[in-house]
């Protein structure tokens, strides 16, 4: 498990600050200032694809010796990059959608920068946490991006499947 | 291999954040275009039009400037002119001025080196035009100490000029002085730290020590605050309020004062100052009011002070000793609700303010209280802390009311380089008595040419039915002014004014419910001043001069203006029988006027909500009404209701099937509407095919950027906040006739270029008003293709301390209402759709987005709303104008846009106001044009419903915001809000039709995008993170197929040789491991 962790971190911590952004958009989407606003049902969905990219990614991990194919071990790897890009594409385009959807937040504040209501405050800065949630997602998964990405367990099975000595 | 599949998966992963972030880049710089256009100088769209056989047609508003370099001639030449009759000589003593012209002089004081040149915020000044004081007195000859100088220089050497946070280019201030709390002044000591010999070379600059104090002003921030409350720690002034005098600012004088035979001081302020302290040191010899002159306002201070131009500015605001003790100030600054926090935040009820002061606020308080003291009705016993001791600071044990101790200098006050007779020759009342014909000859007396505003004044009787009914009147109102032209020595001028009454009837809330003139004696009196017409009607009722005359005694200054012969300045004009109810009790639209504001809803009146609550200031007994603060009131009831900005319910399920919207069998378009009336049959063919979605787009984003209809061929459009000129754009950017300027890119520069809006009030020039609305509005208009400008900036000065006040032209409806009336004519011979400001009532700044303002219908009717009536109805022609057929033939056509306040009126958001917005401004004022709100959006603080219900036809800002019916949906199912729409329609496009909405739009005109720098960059930003992607994955999938491959040859090459072989997974680990495990 320990190794497991050591290996899985960046997505399992990608995963939840993704978890925690969507939790602040549907939160700040649905009370205070923007109570009554159309919901940014991209920005949900596609995190809650990403989640779910995530934590397919990392069961892979877990579970990879079982669908590791003999004579085609970039199966696996194909199956858990293709999850992570999935994940990271989904992640930017939830960013993007949340940054244009609240863009006249910001607007608001910016352009007429007095008097406004505090709940308008509230939901401006409920929205950067959320993109600051998007943003370490997203560098976290660009750097396991450039890494390795077998664990352990996973290695020793390929390779014992895989290596032509055991042939 | 591995290593290869890993690096094409992270570029695919970064080109993936890339490209998101090029696309938020895109969309966010496409939709605030106009914005960034302003903040980078660039165009990114164009209106292309062919040309037709029809050009004339198709170019209905014509441009003056063909280059950029004649439109920078052209706003410079203005403002030129204009700056050279804002000044107001308040102080001449001994003839200290005009200066020769290569005077040496010395220059103190911190604003001496870096004078207030215009607003701080909302159409300030352009730094990139402004010409510093220093320079613009140089280049008209006067030589500067040069030691006193560098002292300043070197304390702003590093400093620069403030660039805003979004347009508006450069603000020609140091942010380092700019604050409302504190004058910043430089102490003597700083001064010597600065530079040790700044006083060593007084004796060879000493024609005169030339002194300059200032205030800034502007949009933004809380503004003034009168009182300890308001100072800075370590500020210590003269009455104990920021407006008069710091210690520094007073020991600079003082330095002044001791090494100077001539001191002159210049204030440099739109907010009145308390300075009567000046006023009475017999060692200042001359004080000048400069206001904001604008960019290249210091020539004409310059000229001023040399004698090039004589002097014919007026004060437009009464300056008193301590403003803090007008009795509006009793109710100023953040009062809140008791139960504020009941409430949404959404809503934004924060506080409110009881306008207890009724009609007495500026010179209407003063002049009455001091007429009704010297006419022996009272008012002369006053309690501790209402009114001013003799040194201007408040009283602070019972005592006398002295009008000395109250009023520095009065409205209207001004002196000139010359003497003028004038002589009320007659006024004759026509039949109706809804107007009059005063005739006025001005002789110049003296010995240099000059000008002078004509101030026409009027006192009606103040009689027991007044008092009976709570009905308040002021002992001398200006119903109207005229400026002559410049007379030479000993040349007259005769000017007939064709005089509107209904500025002197009375709003009788009481009985009557409808405007009345009270039976009794009129006098129409002439004056150098609001206190000198007094005077005169005084004199002419028989009160003995000696009583009477209190300013001129006291006054040696006032030597330079003629004394007025009471026979030649007055005409009475006697009304019998009973109160006349009649004579104003129908607008001039033809809507009877009766209560709108007393009661129900709509009610600006705190007391039709909680009865008895206010009591309001009267002259039937000025100690017993005076002003008290309202506090810890609670909103209940119907109140807390309406306060909540959300009171008429939708409907949802209404029939509203014949309603049309989208019709697509016409072929009508707006092109076919321009110039059209309102009554034109075709309005409704046209409106019908309109889509819903259309309109309530095109009311949501009512931003910089306005949205077309396509159904109708109505192009998108851009505006710009006024009232100064464009806001956010350069003459670089300028067009004539859709031709790009093509020496544009010589002229960064903007168009907010002219003095002050109160300094063109200060001019008492109606001409010059309607120039000013040509020029820097309808020249911005067109040569920036802004077809909306937001402005004229009309809110009326209820004080002094309110610092938006800058916007705004003056205290009085008459000179503010005339004023603005002129530049809204001015601005619509060019096309500008104006937006004229904000109604109603935006009396401070703090908690303007909410507060809640509450006043009698009497004070509403007969200042805030009289004021704005003047342009929305084109009132206020100036004679020249009548007399020359020639002149503008559509003068008189009223104000076709309207730009409501953040504060509430009475409950309610202003929008929302139905009284204010549909029964007095489009009923009774004739109003059809284009109603949209200040920066709202569409939230709850607009109250959208409402608002629309109530004509409101577009809310400035970026969208819905905490608002869910903005939709087809939403909307469709009630149908006083669809009729209202289609209402709202025919509003909004009447107006764009009659403005140069569609100057050069005809069958062939279309909009197009131009490629400007920031869309290059994110397009190649898009391009680069595309093919990032792209190759990340082609990379990917490239190596991985290697990797297959070797894998299959490395199995080949194990069944061959049974050596040692690597797997090459993408996985590098698994391959040592492999290996490992070989």
């Amino acid at each position: 498990m320990a190794t497991f962790m050591k290996k899985s971190w960046r997505e399992i911590i990608a995963a939840v600050a993704t978890l925690a952004a969507l939790i602040i958009v549907i939160v700040s989407g649905t009370t205070g200032f923007l109570a009554g606003n159309a919901i940014n049902y991209p920005a949900i969905g596609l995190s809650i694809l990403a989640v779910v990219a995530l934590t397919a990614d990392v069961a892979l991990m877990i579970r990879g010796n079982k669908i590791a194919v003999e004579g085609m071990p970039s199966l696996r790897s194909i199956i858990s990059d293709g999850l992570l890009i999935v994940s990271i594409a989904s992640i930017c385009a939830a960013l993007a959608f949340l940054l244009v959807r609240r863009m006249p937040l910001v607007a608001d504040i910016y352009f007429i920068p007095v008097n406004h209501p505090a709940a308008e405050d509230v939901a401006m800065n409920m929205t950067i946490a959320a993109l600051v949630g998007y943003v370490i997602a997203v560098l976290l998964l660009i750097v396991e991006s450039f890494m390795s990405r077998t664990s352990m367990s996973v290695k020793h099975d390929e390779a014992v499947q895989d290596s032509p000595a055991k042939k | 291999m591995a290593s290869h599949s890993r690096i094409w998966r992270g570029i695919t992963a970064i080109g993936a954040l890339l490209l998101s972030l090029a696309m938020v880049a895109a969309v966010t710089l496409e939709m605030y275009r106009t914005s960034v256009d302003a903040a980078l100088g660039t165009r990114s769209q164009r209106t292309v039009t062919q040309s037709t056989k029809n050009d004339k047609d198709t170019w209905n508003y014509q441009s003056s400037f063909k280059t950029a370099k004649e439109a920078y001639d052209g706003f410079k030449n203005f403002a030129l002119k204009e700056g050279e009759e804002t000044n107001v000589l308040l102080k001449n003593d001994n003839q200290a001025l005009p200066l020769s012209k290569n005077a040496k002089i010395t220059m103190f004081g911190v604003r001496s080196y870096a004078p207030v040149y215009g607003s701080s915020g909302g159409s300030i000044a352009d730094g990139y035009s402004t010409v510093q004081i220093t320079e613009a007195f140089k280049e008209k000859g006067f030589q500067i100490n040069p030691s006193m100088l560098s002292a300043y220089e070197s304390y702003f050497k590093g400093q620069k000029w403030t660039k805003p946070k979004f347009g508006s280019g450069l603000i020609p201030e140091y942010e380092s002085i700019t604050s409302y709390n504190n004058p910043h002044e430089l102490s003597l000591n700083e001064l010597k730290r600065l530079n040790p010999n700044y006083a060593s070379e007084y004796k060879d600059y000493n024609d005169a020590a030339v002194v300059v104090v200032g205030r800034p002003a502007g949009e933004n921030g809380d503004g003034y605050t009168p009182g300890q409350a308001g100072l800075a720690d370590g500020v210590h002034t003269v009455t104990g309020n920021i407006l008069s005098l710091s210690d520094e600012e007073m020991a600079i004088i003082h330095e002044a004062e001791a090494n100077f035979k001539k001191v002159i001081v210049l204030v440099n302020s739109t907010n009145p100052m308390e300075i009567a302290n000046l006023q009475d040191d017999a060692n200042i010899d001359a004080i000048m009011w400069i206001g904001f002159p604008g960019a290249y306002g210091f020539y004409g201070v310059a000229d001023t002070l040399n004698g090039t131009v004589n002097p014919s500015g007026a004060l437009g605001d009464v300056f008193a000793k301590n403003s803090a003790l007008a009795p509006a100030m009793a109710n100023y600054g953040n009062i809140p609700w008791k139960n504020a926090h009941d409430f949404s935040e959404d809503a934004a009820v924060n506080s409110y303010l009881i306008q207890a002061e009724g009609i007495y606020t500026g010179y209407r308080y003063y002049e009455t209280r001091y007429a009704d003291i010297v006419s022996g009705r009272g008012g002369a016993q006053a309690s501790a802390g209402t009114y001013a001791a003799a040194d201007g600071t408040v009283a602070t044990s019972d005592g006398t009311w002295d009008y000395n101790n109250e009023v520095t200098y009065p409205f209207g006050y001004g002196l000139s380089y010359t003497t003028f007779e004038r002589k009320l020759n007659s006024v004759q009342v026509n039949g109706d008595k809804k107007s009059a014909t005063a005739s006025v000859t001005v002789t110049n007396t003296g010995k240099v040419a000059g000008k002078t505003p004509i101030q026409l004044y009027a006192s009606a009787p103040y009689t027991q039915y007044d008092r009976d009914n709570g009905v308040e009147k002021s002992a001398i109102e200006l119903i109207d002014f005229e400026k002559t032209d410049i007379l030479q020595p000993g040349e007259s001028q005769t000017i007939e004014m064709k005089v509107d009454l209904s500025v002197l009837a009375s709003y009788d809330a009481k009985t009557a419910k409808t405007f009345i003139m009270d039976p009794g004696r009129y006098y129409f009196s002439l004056g150098d001043n609001v206190h000198e017409a007094l005077n005169n009607v005084l004199s002419a009722q028989g009160i003995q001069p000696e009583m009477t005359d209190t300013v001129t005694n006291n006054q040696s200054s006032r030597t330079a203006n003629s004394q007025s012969v009471v026979d030649d300045t007055v005409q009475q004009w006697d009304v019998d029988g009973d109160v006349d109810s009649v004579t104003f009790a129908v607008s001039k639209s033809g809507q009877k006027i009766t209560n709108k504001l007393s009661e129900g809803d709509y009610a600006t009146d705190f007391n039709a909500f909680q009865p008895g609550t206010v009591t309001y200031l009267s002259r039937s007994n000025w100690e017993g009404t005076y002003p008290h603060t309202y506090e810890g009131l609670e909103a209940t009831g119907r109140l807390a209701e309406l306060l909540g900005n959300d009171f008429i319910k939708l409907k949802k399920n209404e029939d509203t099937s014949d309603i049309k919207f989208g019709d697509k069998s016409s072929s009508l378009t707006i092109n076919d509407m321009k110039g059209a009336s309102y009554d034109d049959e075709r309005w409704g063919e046209l409106i019908d095919k309109v889509t819903l979605q259309e309109y309530l787009d095109f009311a949501a984003n009512a931003f910089h950027a306005i949205g077309g209809m396509p159904s109708i061929g109505l192009p998108d459009m851009t505006s710009d906040d006024g009232p100064g000129g464009s806001d956010s754009h350069l003459l670089s950017e300028g067009q004539y006739q859709g031709t790009p300027y093509a020496d544009g890119e010589k002229y960064n520069k903007a168009t907010r270029v002219a003095p002050s809006p109160v300094n063109l009030a200060y001019t008492w020039n109606k001409e010059l008003a309607y120039e000013n609305g040509q020029i820097l509005m309808g020249e911005s208009t067109l040569v920036l293709n802004l077809p909306i400008m937001i402005g004229p900036a009309m809110n009326l000065h209820r004080h002094a301390y309110n610092s938006r006040g800058v916007e705004y032209y003056s205290e009085d409806p008459v000179l503010s209402g005339y004023t603005g009336s002129a530049v809204v004519q001015g601005a619509q011979s060019k096309g500008t759709l104006v937006n004229v400001k904000h109604l109603a009532f935006n009396d401070q700044e703090i908690n303007r987005s909410g507060i809640a303002v509450f006043m009698n219908e009497q004070k509403a009717r007969e200042l805030e709303l009289r004021n704005f009536q003047q342009a929305f109805e084109g009132n206020g022609q100036p004679a020249s104008f009548s007399q020359d057929k020639n002149k503008d033939k559509r003068y008189g056509e009223g104000a076709r846009g309207v730009m409501t306040s953040y504060n509430r009126i009475g409950a309610v958001a202003p929008s929302a106001n139905r009284s204010v917005m549909v029964d007095i401004l489009r009923d009774e004022w004739g109003f059809k044009g284009y109603n949209v709100t200040d920066f709202t959006s569409i939230s709850l603080k607009a109250a959208p419903k409402e608002s629309t219900l109530a004509g409101t036809v577009a809310f400035c800002g970026f969208g819905p915001q905490g608002i869910d019916y903005w939709t087809v949906e939403g909307l469709s199912g009630d149908r006083d809000m669809l009729l209202a729409i289609k209402q709202n329609l025919h509003y909004a496009l009447y107006a764009l039709a009659n403005s140069a909405a569609l100057n050069g739009v005809n069958s062939s005109t279309h909009t197009v995008n131009v490629m400007t720098s920031w869309r290059i960059g994110y397009i190649v930003a898009l391009v680069v993170a595309g093919a990032m992607v792209l190759a990340g994955l082609a990379g990917y999938i490239i190596s991985i197929m290697r990797a297959r491959k070797g894998i299959i040859r490395g199995v080949k090459s194990h069944e061959t040789s049974a050596g040692e072989s690597i797997v090459e997974d993408h996985n590098d680990n698994s391959s040592v491991t492999s290996k490992e495990r070989n």
